[in-house]
């Protein structure tokens, strides 16, 4: 029923990350961890996959000599973001 | 990976980005740590100033060594808290920069004035309604609006003051522009 629908945000974590994202500046590891309820292995793997579709940049930091993971959206990852949300809308209208 | 493999409905969809983007939202705070602290380090030394004028004493102004002092304790807690943030937003960042305008805003004024001016002190008051109503608006926080508005008033009638008199007119300022909203902004974030 969402054939048109881009795989890659139509997936409850990835499309939960994207959300957060889209709503703040830059975010820790541990807050989209907080705030999706994913286990850190799992957020692990979505993270890397949508940031490989350069939806958004992972900066690697260090702070207190302990290593920070901090993802921002990238221009890439709003248009698609937007568009995933419009093709819903355009669902919902026809329904 | 249980989670990737069942196909969303648009209903789940929407609920998700409605819940996650009202979830960030929510974390748009702002600690009522430094308000307090300069409006009571403020509270404090015009008051002392205007009570050693009274009595006489020949180094009155030495309460507002406590400005410095201040400053040391901000940039502290700012870049303790900096490290413990774990999320940036562009509030937070808007308003990051909102005080540093203030700040330097501040500094330039304080360093640069000619000395006898009796202007110095509703100016700083103007400066403090700026950065009020903007972090209330910022926030969405109306005491702080306020507040700002109220140190505006205090500047109308602090121009119209000369000399010690403004001592009084800034401490006023300070407490509804800065202690009142920063003890409502703490019962606030409790909530």
């Amino acid at each position: 029923m969402f054939n048109d629908l881009d795989p890659l945000l139509h997936s409850q974590l990835r499309l939960s990350v994207m959300s957060l994202l889209i709503s703040v500046k830059e975010a820790d590891f541990s807050f989209l961890k907080e705030k999706t309820g994913a286990t850190a292995g799992n957020l692990s793997v979505q993270i890397t996959k949508l940031a490989e579709a350069d939806y958004i940049t992972v900066k690697k930091t260090f702070k207190d000599n302990y290593p920070q993971t901090s993802c921002l959206i990238t221009k890439k990852g709003i248009k698609a973001f937007e568009e995933y949300v419009e093709a819903i809308q355009a669902y919902i209208k026809k329904n | 990976m249980e989670k990737e493999e069942k196909q969303l409905t648009q209903e789940e969809s929407l609920r998700i980005i409605h819940e996650m983007i009202a979830s960030a939202k929510n974390d748009v705070t702002s600690d009522s740590f430094v308000f307090l602290l300069w409006g009571w380090l403020v509270f404090i030394a015009s008051i002392s100033q205007f009570i050693l004028i009274n009595m006489e004493v020949e180094w009155n102004s030495i309460p507002w060594i406590l400005m410095p002092i201040g400053g040391i304790i901000t940039a502290i807690y700012v870049i303790k808290r900096g490290k413990k943030e774990k999320v940036k937003t562009n509030v937070s960042e808007f308003l990051k920069y909102t005080w540093i305008a203030f700040g330097a805003a501040m500094v330039v004024i304080m360093f640069f004035h000619q000395w006898g001016s009796s202007q110095i002190l509703p100016i700083i008051m103007t400066l403090y309604g700026i950065g009020l109503f903007i972090s209330g608006g910022a926030l969405k926080f109306t005491p702080l609006i306020l507040g700002g508005i109220f140190c505006w008033l205090c500047a109308i009638a602090a121009f119209q003051i000369e000399g010690i008199y403004q001592l009084l007119i800034i401490a006023t300022a300070v407490f509804g522009g800065y202690i009142i909203p920063g003890y409502l902004l703490q019962i606030n974030n409790k909530k």
